[in-house]
């Protein structure tokens, strides 16, 4: 059952990337690639934090986004797209929403007048801090790895992606 | 071939480089990507380009095969980054076609305005999906059906509220800022209202669209290509814009005295 679930939230992640996609201005062209690939983000996503893998958030965004990174080129390089048009809607549903909006929480508790329950509100508020931090950087090395390390972009007729400019 | 007697107007196809660099730097392209293009279609007109890119700026200088200079200019953009991939796309695939086969430059500078002036997609288009988006986003973070109606409602409102304010040319900060406040208001009315007890998901959800994933993304790109400043300017771009949307909650959260 928790299977099943997990492909729910993915439909729902490819939903949300879709409306990024549209507004990103993405061409009509590559909108059902971001659809695929935001699916299959969050369904690695979901799936490595299921209780039976217990993946950890940080680790499951990441190789969720180095998913979304490695199909995004790969289609991208199939249809002659930029892979960046593809990958950075996909992503966005991966982005440590819930954990960016705690930390502001505390942080915001944290202008009130110190008494014993201060320093478990400032663990907190660093702890989520921390995380939506480290969420991020997941995600945007996860989206880059493919594209910097590997030189997967597509640059024409036989061509290096990197000339000299 | 002497210098002087070149096949292509240097001049001509030094301004048409300048715009679209400046477009695609404007549309939120990585600099590598510009580069990348810019040298690839001066090339193909057999030139050499040598180009200075900052995220405003843009300054490149030509040479021809006798290494001799023959243009220089710049162009500046004074707003930041309005996101448009599908000009991207079209440029990047325009040149890899001049790069197989020259066009001359008078239908070069036609299919350019033709992708300049290509329409986005219809507003209530993007108004309606990128709503679902946000709908669809509070589900992924544990939302029930409640909460998913009132972010949508109130993604709708916000981003109705930026693309008026987008097209009244305001700092893009502020935008991002009241956007953001307008959409927390929206929640923190539904939540008077009694519509939802815990409104948690909904508030964290319902600014996401404002996120500014292009530029934290571009940003790291563009450093580990090795153009620093420029992948400094958009992360300070981005973390601004982050703080924009957090102080647009905050106010609503402290307002209303929203006790979580």
């Amino acid at each position: 059952m928790e299977l099943i679930e997990v492909i729910y939230k993915g439909l729902w992640c490819s939903c949300a990337a879709f409306g990024f996609g549209v507004l990103f201005n993405a061409p009509k062209r590559c909108l059902w690639m971001i659809l695929v690939v935001g699916f299959l983000g969050g369904v690695v996503k979901f799936g490595l934090m299921l209780p039976e893998i217990d993946g950890g958030i940080v680790f499951s965004t990441f190789a969720a986004s180095l998913v979304i990174g490695f199909t995004g080129v790969y289609l991208g390089n199939w249809k002659r797209f930029i892979p960046m048009m593809i990958t950075i809607p996909s992503v966005i549903p991966l982005v440590p929403g819930a954990f960016a909006y705690k930390a502001m929480l505390g942080l915001m508790e944290l202008s009130r007048i110190p008494d014993e329950n201060y320093g478990q509100i400032v663990n907190q508020a660093i702890y989520n801090g921390a995380m939506t931090l480290f969420i991020l950087l997941a995600i945007t090395l996860g989206v880059t790895i493919p594209l910097l390390i590997f030189k997967l972009e597509y640059a024409g007729k036989g061509e290096v992606a990197l000339k000299k400019t | 071939m002497e210098s002087g007697k070149r096949p292509y107007d240097p001049i001509f196809l030094g301004k048409l480089l300048l715009e679209m660099g400046i477009l695609m730097i404007h549309a939120g392209a990585p600099t590598r990507r510009v580069s990348l293009i810019l040298t690839r279609i001066s090339q193909a007109y057999g030139f050499q380009v040598y180009s200075d890119l900052s995220t405003r700026h843009l300054s490149i200088s030509m040479q021809d095969q006798h290494e001799e200079k023959v243009f220089s200019g710049g162009r500046s953009n004074h707003s930041l980054p309005g996101v448009n991939f599908w000009v991207v796309s079209d440029i990047s695939n325009l040149s890899i076609e001049l790069s197989e086969k020259q066009l001359p430059l008078e239908e070069l500078k036609d299919a350019f305005k033709l992708i300049q002036y290509r329409p986005h997609y219809p507003r209530w288009l993007i108004l309606l999906v990128v709503s679902f988006a946000g709908a669809a986003f509070c589900y992924t973070f544990g939302g029930d059906l409640v909460e998913m109606g009132i972010t949508f409602l109130a993604t709708f409102c916000g981003l109705f509220l930026k693309q008026e304010l987008v097209k009244n040319n305001l700092n893009t900060y502020i935008v991002t800022y009241f956007s953001a406040l307008l959409a927390a208001f929206v929640i923190a009315l539904c939540w008077k209202l009694e519509i939802t007890a815990q409104p948690d998901q909904a508030f964290a959800t319902s600014v996401l669209f404002l996120v500014p994933g292009v530029p934290l993304v571009i940003s790291l790109v563009d450093l580990l290509d090795g153009y620093i400043t420029n992948g400094i300017d958009r992360g300070v771009n981005a973390l601004i814009h982050a703080f924009g949307i957090a102080s647009g909650l905050a106010s609503v959260l402290y307002v209303f005295k929203i006790p979580f």
